[in-house]
This record gives C-alpha cells, structure tokens and sequence, in this order.
C-alpha cells in the first residue's frame, strides 16, 4: 500500500526527470495531424444567488450526446462527439486531459476529459456533494452550460413582509457531557478543527449538559464542511440550528458589548394626521423598491419620530432593512434592536431578531478570539497551475508486394502528431464587502512545442480569460470588463469587452454585453468585429421553469455580420426537464438553432433523454464567406480581401456566407436504467444529417450525409471487483460520414493502493470505407495511472493504435501492396496542483 | 501410534469445536449487519439495519411482566439515485387489550432522547410502499401491526447509533410516556451508518 508521503516524495523526482527528458527530445522528421491539440479550453465557474453555472468552452466544435446520470449526482459523465473542425478521425482515441476550472473551489472536485467510445469524449465533472443540473448548449458548438440549480449561497436577505427563508445560524455540537469541558479538551478540539470552540449548557429532562461546540457558523456549507471534518474525531457529532445562545464557558471570555449609534426618539416630532402617516409609508415602500435607500431612510426616519401609530412597527422594522442593505451595519443592528424593545411580540419579532443575530455573528469574535467563520471578508485567493506533456508519434508500414512482383515498397516514415508541452494557470481572486464584491479572473497557458515543421502549433500564449467584475449586491447589478465567455443571451463564446447585469427586481433581470469576438486565444483583442446584445431574463423565485429573451447584432470587417433574436427556456420538474434555445437570424431569415434537450423519469427507474437540434452548421455569420477561400478579410485589397480580389458586391458575399453554411440535424434518444446498486444500463441512437452546400466563387460542392444512424449500448459497473472501481463496457455501430463502424471496447479504474488509480482501457474497431469498400481493423491498448491527493494530481496515459486495412492500394511509386499497417503510440503525463 | 492418533483425533474435535463455537458469533455479527435487496414491487434498492431497537416501558400497574413496546428500524431507500432515510415504529404490546388503561400512544410526535439531543421524528404515513418498501420492516411478533414512517436523515440515525443514554418518548391524549431502551442493537444501527456513509 502506498504512502501519500512516500507518493510525494518520488513524485517531484518524476517531474524532474520529465522536465530533463523533454529538454533533450530529439526533432522529428515530419510532423501530420490538424486541429487543436486540447480539446477543452476552460471550464469556467460563475456562482449566482442560488445557481452555479459552469460554461465549458472548447477549441473545436462539439455536438452533445448525452449526461448520466440524466438531472442529479455528486458526477456528471457529458458525452460529446468532436465534429469535423477538431481533426479526428470516428475511430479515433480521446487522449486524456484535465481541463482547467477557474473558480469553483469549494463546488467542483475535479474535471477529466478521456474517450470511453470510439469518436466520442467523455467529460467528467466531479462534484464535492451531489448536485442538481441541467445542460444546455447554446446557439456556438465551441460551448456547453451546465447549470447547477438549487444551490443556494448563503446570504443576508430579509423579505420584509414573508417568511424568513433559511435565517438560521448553525453549531457542531462535538460531544456533550454532564460534567464541565476542561480547557485542554477544548483546545484540543479548536486544534483539531481550525475553528472557534466554545461550551454551552443545556436542561434536558431536568438533567444539565454541557455542549462542547464549534461555531457560530452563518453559513450552511460551511456547517457541513466542519461537520464532516468533526465526525473523524468526534462520532457523536451533529449540527445544531439555532438551539443555543452561544453561552461562555470552560476558562473562556465574553465578548464585549457592541456601542450601537443611537436611534430617533419615539414622540420627538408632533403627530401627523393619518393620511400623511400612510401616504409616508407608501412613499418608503417604493423608495425601498426602487432600492433608494437613501429616500427610504429619509421618510422612515421622520416616520420613526411619530408617536405611536398602526404601522409604526413595519416602519421600525423597513428603516433596519434600509440600512443594512445601503451598508450601514451598525446603524440597522441598532434598529433591529429598537424593534425588539418596543415591539418584542411583534409579528415581525422573530425574523428581527433572527436578522440581528446573524449580522451580529458576521461580525463576532470567537471565544478563542479569532474571527468567526462565515462568509469571509477580505481578499480570496484561489487557482491551479498544471503542466501536460504529449507524445504522439504514427508510423504506416506497407505489407509485401502482391505476388509474381519483384519491386521493393518502401516502409511508411515516422509522422509524429505532437511533441508539446501545455502550461496552464488560474487564477481566481475575491473580495467581499458588506455590500461589493469584487471577483478578477485569469485562465491563461502557454503551449511550448518542440516539433520543427510548418503544421506544428508553434509557442503560443493563450488567454482563456482575463476579466475583473464588480458586484453591488444592494442594487443588484454586476459588471464584468475583459475578455470572458458566455454561451448564452445569443452570445457566441468568448469575446473581449463588456458584460453588465441588473437585477431590477426579484424576478426580473436586464443583461447586455458588447465588445469583440475571440476567434483565437492566441491573438490579442481583434476590433474588426464587435457585436452589441441584450437580454431581458425572467426567474420566478420558487417557480419550475425560467427563461430568456434576446438580441444581438454582429458586423465583421465593415459588413453585417449576424442580427438575431432568440429565447432561452428552462423546465424542471421533479421528474422531468427541458431546455429550449431557439436563434434565429433576422438579417438572413435563417434559423440558426433550435434545440430541445430534456429528460424524463419514468416508473421502475427508467430515464429517458433526447436531445434535438436544428443548427446552421457552423452559425451563418457573414464571415462564412471565407471558408475555402485563400482570403483572410472580406474587406482588404486584392490579395487579402475577398470582396476585392473576386469582385464581389455585398449581396453576392452575404449569398457566398450562406452557400458556405450547411444545416445539420441531430437527434438522439438515451434510455438508462439502473440495474441494482452496481449496475447501470445505457442505449444511445443517434441520427445526424448534414445538408449540401452548392459550389460558388471556386469553392467546390458538398454533398449532404443522408441520414447517418449510430447505435450504441453501454454497461456501467461499480464496485465490481472492488470497493471504488468503475467499469463500462461499450458497443457501437453506426454510419459517419467515411464509412460504417462496428466497435467493442471495455474500460476499467480501479485503485491499486493509498490514492492510485489505474485505468486499463481496450478497443477494437473495424471501419468499412464508404467510398472503396476498403476495411480497416484497428486495436487501441491503452492504460491510464492517476494519483490525486489533496491538492496534487498526477496523470499518466499511454496507449497504442494497432490498424491494419486489406485491400489492394497503389502507393504513389505505381507500386502495388496488399496491406497497410498503421501504428501509432503515444504518452502523456500531467500534472495538476490547486490552491487555495 | 495409538496415541498418535488420539492426540490428532483431540486436535481435530477441538478445532471443531473452535469453529463450531464462533459459528454463532459469525452468525451474531452477520445479523449486525444491514441487508440490501431489491424491492420486486417498487424496484428501490431497499437497506434495512440488521437488528430493530426495541424501547419498552413497562407496564407493571398491570402485570409483573406486561410492557409496551415500541420497534424502531432504520432503513434506506434508494430510488433512481436519490436516496431517502425512514424511521420505521411499531407500537405493539404485551398487555390485554382489555386492561390496557390508557390506547396505545399517538405515532406523533415521536421523540428519541439521544443523550441531551432531542430528536423529533416527522411522521411520513402509515404505508411502507409509498417509500419504496413493500416488504415489512422488522415487524414485531403476534399478529399485524401498523407500521408508522418517519422523515430522518444519516446525521440523526448516527446521533441515535453514537448516543450513551437513549431513551423515546411518545404522546398520549393526557400525558407523555418515556420508554427505555429493551433491546440494545446500537451497534447494527453503527454498522447501517457506516455502510451508508461510505465507511466514514
């Protein structure tokens, strides 16, 4: 059994001896392979009031296949299919990757991107609890959304008038006795925990207990946390809401009295008729809705002079609400505290008072006098920085020569696919105030190659993202500068510019952006095209569904780029859901997308989901008319510039854009079951169809794909073998665009000792080529070895593509060869490690 | 020789009779443990804790060894994933319907005095398979009894596990009647936990 130390302790040696290996790598002789290297750019995390929205952006396109499980677990498995743009090939291998997440921490365990199926990945999201999810891909294949739902952040709110939801402050209780805690056991405990501890007495049954405690604890996550962490030591802990008055004990000291501002005296001014007394209070019930605190403190202040009137106790209770919310703690803790003294069986009496002890406890010095836990103020920092290292190299050798032939065939040179090394950093930095919070984030890499040909990726810096928000809590509006990424509101991925966000009321919210679309991460902010959106979003509190209204309009290089409107739709249910998303183009009458992905759970464990799409293939943008074209801009001088160098009008370019953008369909239904505790039973059909596209400008004809059916079953197992493994088993058959595929593949992890985890993987595949008729057999070994301990994580992926085709091919020579072999092995080893 | 062999045929009983011994302690410890199934009729994969516990208060107004019982049996169910935690009482008696005295408590409120924790069970209903049971849960002897479904949750079932001093309260119409532990099996409600927490 492995040591996490001794683990450790070889592992820096490891990474040194990488870094040595890599410094010697001889050049290559030639190097094959297009698209991006890494499939998943980032995956950035955006807390909200009560949901996590994870935006996965990848370098390709990538159509989504399905989830499992379907809407809830503590791990999600999100099945893509990499389209054409991404450069591989359907019998192809996804070589593993760990994407980096910025931000999260505290909600995302960790994320893994590895192919189980041929032609597909999978990407993993690991949770640190289970979730509550829903996935929704917008109107850009480069990205996902998967939003987490029902995840409330804890935070100060009053519903002046309603009930108090979830004002509640929290303990461990670590263990009770009926005699006294001595000293040691509670600095033992505080040692062990990291947390203030303090001792409370309880009667029960006429019988005293003394309560060794942790807390005051104001937020709920933070409860579980220490909870969790208490049980190790502590096996009779529980969590206590509420229950206590955090009462001194064991040696420890009490905290001083807090000097409050005083308040206006009752009776200082003369009274005012009625009628002026309500018309005052209406005009503080719309001051407090239009968020002017200031008016609202003005008007509730006089009304707070009045002698003795009906609705004295709601003004009472509003002025404590309109200065805690304009950041005036002391002065809303002292009115919580008026109200209390004058109106102490008041119908708001108890949220008052459960209001005043949380923003007490915000504040509170523990006993042992450092801060109480909650949520913190002050600067946060967090990120990882992860270093990955790829080998790929693929030889083809030709058989022997058919017989009665004397020629020689040459053996296949050595193309090597890659021979890099991918750095990445994030970075996430907060600070959060009574009332801003302020959030900077940064994803960046840079990819050092060591290949010497034209097609290698060079050293490119990449910045993900790089952006600063503020966010006024009070007034509900939130601004985010730089560049980032969104996949909705009719936004197409990552852009540099600016995002702004206001929640005018409860429900309702106004979004815009405006700036730059990033077309690579590589280049620095490119303002030949801009684009201007905006968005009216409707969230009932409570209600099952949600959605979106938008438009958005683009121009590229001088010309109309994309003008479209759409809306965005969000059901759940308890057994079903279903996210709509519809963008549609006003300035070329087009229908960029329509999809529908939902979920239904049936009776005896059933789920069934489906997932139909109608899109424009890629998104019909002016800059279409590009594709196939030897131009780099639409309006440059001849040489560079489409319209120029061909002579063409803007009609005859918008016309181009559309012949360039075929329409693709997709549907697939997933049935799941689980079977027992262990087991789970998947089927997958899918059926996708690509249009034609006509020839124009000298850009050649593509014919449409038909129709083309993939059918696919897996089988799930965990714990099979032993505790923590995971297995599946997977079957394919189905049509691509190249030709008919028939494939079997098996797939295990299981831990091998301490935090070892080894991933045995095989596949066969056998393709039939749609065009020749030539078959092609290949066999992919390939075993994966990761550690994750804390905040390390080690990766090693090695694997092999054994192929052979038969069939009688003429190698350019003239010469005549009955097989072909193909070999291609590669290694991997990355690394990851997360602070915080 | 002969003495040979006898020494060997000792060597042999008493190894027999080791292993005839801790049978039944292999056997105690295996009941301890908690039993999964698949439910035939509500397909949840139902957990059940080995052994019930048992409070009694006794009735001695009555008879020397008249008591009320209460059972109390934890299980888990686990439908589509999403795990659910219930309570499962009995309320159940040795004494003559005809002398009780006072009926039989309310189901609710119920109360479980784990050491100073007060744990006030919410009553789901009276029908096992509207929580993906259909088979009984540890019924008590003698002839049907109505089972009443509580709402709980892993923390509380370990607070009841851990606890030093358990004890259980229930209501009557006129007063409220404290029923001690009868038959401790504190550690398979531990080993329920533990499976269901993952070891933890």
């Amino acid at each position: 059994m492995l040591r996490s130390s001794s683990a450790g302790r070889w592992l820096y040696p490891l990474l040194l001896l990488c870094a040595a290996l890599l410094a010697g790598a001889p050049a290559p002789a030639q190097v094959t392979g297009g698209g991006p290297n890494r499939l998943v750019s980032v995956i950035d995390v955006s807390e909200h009031e009560d949901q996590v929205d994870l935006t996965m952006v990848f370098n390709c396109s990538m159509r989504f296949v399905n989830n499992l499980p379907a809407s809830e677990g503590k791990e999600v498995r999100i099945q893509l299919a990499p389209l054409p743009d991404c450069g591989l090939s359907p019998l192809a291998l996804v070589a593993t990757e760990t994407p980096p997440v910025l931000g999260g921490a505290g909600i995302v365990r960790s994320t893994r991107v590895e192919g189980i199926a041929p032609g597909q990945l999978t990407l993993t999201v690991t949770f640190l609890k289970s979730e509550q999810f829903v996935i929704a891909q917008g109107a850009d294949p480069h990205g996902l959304r998967l939003r987490l739902i029902n995840h409330k952040r804890q935070k100060a709110q009053v519903l002046v008038g309603g009930q108090p939801a979830e004002l509640a402050e929290y303990a461990i209780n670590l263990d009770s006795e009926p005699k006294a805690f001595p000293q040691s056991d509670i600095d033992l405990a505080h040692q062990r925990l990291k947390a203030p501890i303090y001792v409370s007495e309880a009667t029960v049954n006429d019988e005293k207990w003394y309560r060794l405690r942790v807390g005051p604890i104001a937020d709920r996550k933070e409860a579980d946390r220490l909870l969790q962490l208490a049980l190790h030591d502590y096996p009779r802990a529980w969590l206590a809401i509420g229950d206590d008055a955090v009462t001194t004990g064991g040696g420890a000291t009490s905290a001083q009295p807090e000097a409050l501002p005083p308040v206006e005296k009752m009776g200082s001014d003369p009274p005012l008729p009625p009628e002026e007394l309500k018309g005052l209070m209406a005009q503080a019930r719309v001051a407090m809705d239009k968020h002017d605190y200031k008016t609202a403190i003005t008007v509730l202040t006089r009304l707070q002079r009045q002698p003795e009137f009906p609705d004295r106790s709601s003004a009472q209770e509003l002025l404590g609400l309109a200065r805690e919310r304009s950041g005036e703690l002391a002065h809303a803790k002292a009115e919580y505290e008026e109200y209390l003294r004058r109106y102490p069986k008041g119908e708001a009496a108890e949220r008052v008072a459960l209001r005043l002890r949380t923003l007490r406890n915000a504040e509170a010095r523990a006993r042992t006098g450092r801060e109480a836990p909650g949520e913190a103020h002050g600067w946060e920092v967090s990120g990882d920085w992860s270093q990955l290292f790829r080998y790929d190299g693929q030889r083809i050798t030709n058989g022997p020569p058919p017989p009665n032939t004397s020629s020689t065939v040459p053996l296949g040179p050595l193309t090597q696919a890659e021979n890099a090394v991918f750095n990445d950093v994030d970075l996430l930095v907060r600070n959060r105030g009574n009332t801003l919070d302020y959030i900077g984030r940064m994803s960046a890499g840079y990819d050092k190659s060591f290949q010497s040909s034209a097609a290698a990726l060079g050293n490119p810096t990449r910045v993900s993202i790089a952006s600063f928000e503020v966010l006024d809590r009070p007034l509900g509006l939130l601004a985010r500068l730089g560049r980032q990424v969104s996949v909705e509101d009719g936004i197409l991925g990552t852009f540099d510019g600016l995002f702004m966000s206001w929640q005018f009321k409860p429900s309702w919210s106004l979004n815009a952006a405006a700036g730059y679309p990033v077309e690579q991460l590589i280049l620095a902010p490119q303002t030949h095209e801009r684009f201007e959106t905006v968005a009216l979003a409707y969230a009932p509190p409570g209600a099952h569904w949600d959605g979106n209204i938008f438009a958005t309009t683009e121009q590229f290089d001088g010309y109309k780029d994309r003008q479209a409107v759409g809306f965005e739709t969000r059901f759940l249910a308890r057994n079903a859901s279903l996210v709509t998303v519809v963008d549609y183009d006003v300035f070329y009458h087009s229908l960029n997308t329509a999809s529908a992905i939902g979920t239904v759970t049936l009776p005896a464990r059933w789920n069934v989901s489906f997932d139909a799409e109608r899109r424009n293939s890629p998104v019909l943008t002016t800059r279409n008319a590009l594709i196939g074209q030897p131009y780099t801009d639409l309006s440059g001088p001849p040489g560079t510039g489409l319209a120029a160098s061909l002579t063409l009008t803007p009609d005859q370019i918008y016309q181009l854009a559309r012949d360039r953008t075929p329409v693709t369909d997709n549907y697939s239904v997933t049935v799941n079951k689980p079977i027992g505790q262990r087991f789970q039973f998947t089927a997958i059909v899918t059926g996708t169809e690509t249009g034609p596209t006509p020839a124009s400008a000298g850009v050649a004809a593509l014919s449409g794909t038909g129709l083309l059916l993939t059918y696919q079953t897996q089988l799930f197992a965990n714990d099979l073998w032993r505790k923590g493994d995971f297995n599946v088993i997977t079957l394919t058959h189905g049509n691509t665009e190249i030709g008919k595929i028939d494939s079997a593949a098996a797939t295990s992890r299981f831990p091998i000792g301490g935090s070892w985890r080894l991933g045995p993987r095989f596949s066969v595949d056998r393709l039939t080529d749609a065009s020749t008729g030539i078959t092609e057999t290949t066999y992919i070994p390939s075993a994966l070895l990761d550690w994750e301990r804390g905040r390390w994580l080690f990766q090693l992926d090695t694997g092999a593509e054994l192929g052979s085709r038969e069939a009688f091919l003429q190698l350019p020579n003239g010469t005549f060869v009955q097989t072909q072999n193909t070999t291609r092995y590669y290694i991997s080893i990355s690394y990851r490690v997360t602070f915080q | 020789m002969n003495r040979l062999v006898r020494i060997k045929a000792a060597g042999s009983a008493w190894t027999l009779a080791l292993l005839l011994w801790h049978l039944p302690l292999a056997a105690r410890a295996a009941d301890l443990q908690p039993r999964e199934y698949l439910d035939p009729e509500t397909a949840a994969t139902v957990t059940i804790v080995g052994e019930p516990l048992i409070f009694a208060n006794a009735r001695t107004e009555v008879a020397a060894n008249a008591r009320d019982y209460v059972t109390l049996a934890a299980a888990a169910v686990d439908r589509n994933g999403k795990m659910s935690y219930v309570l499962v009482a009995y309320f159940w008696s040795t004494v003559d319907p005809r002398v009780r005295g006072y009926p039989m408590p309310n189901p609710e409120p119920l109360v479980v005095q784990a050491d100073d924790r007060r744990i006030e069970l919410t009553l789901r209903g009276h029908a096992l398979y509207d929580s993906g049971i259909s088979v009984p849960v540890h019924p008590p002897p003698g002839p049907a009894v109505t089972p009443n479904v509580y709402s709980v949750d892993l923390g509380a079932l370990r607070s009841i596990a851990e606890a030093r001093q358990l004890s259980l309260i229930t209501e009557t119409a006129i007063t409220s009647i404290p029923y001690a532990l009868w038959e401790d099996h504190r550690a398979a409600l531990r080993a329920f936990v533990q499976r269901l927490s993952g070891g933890r």
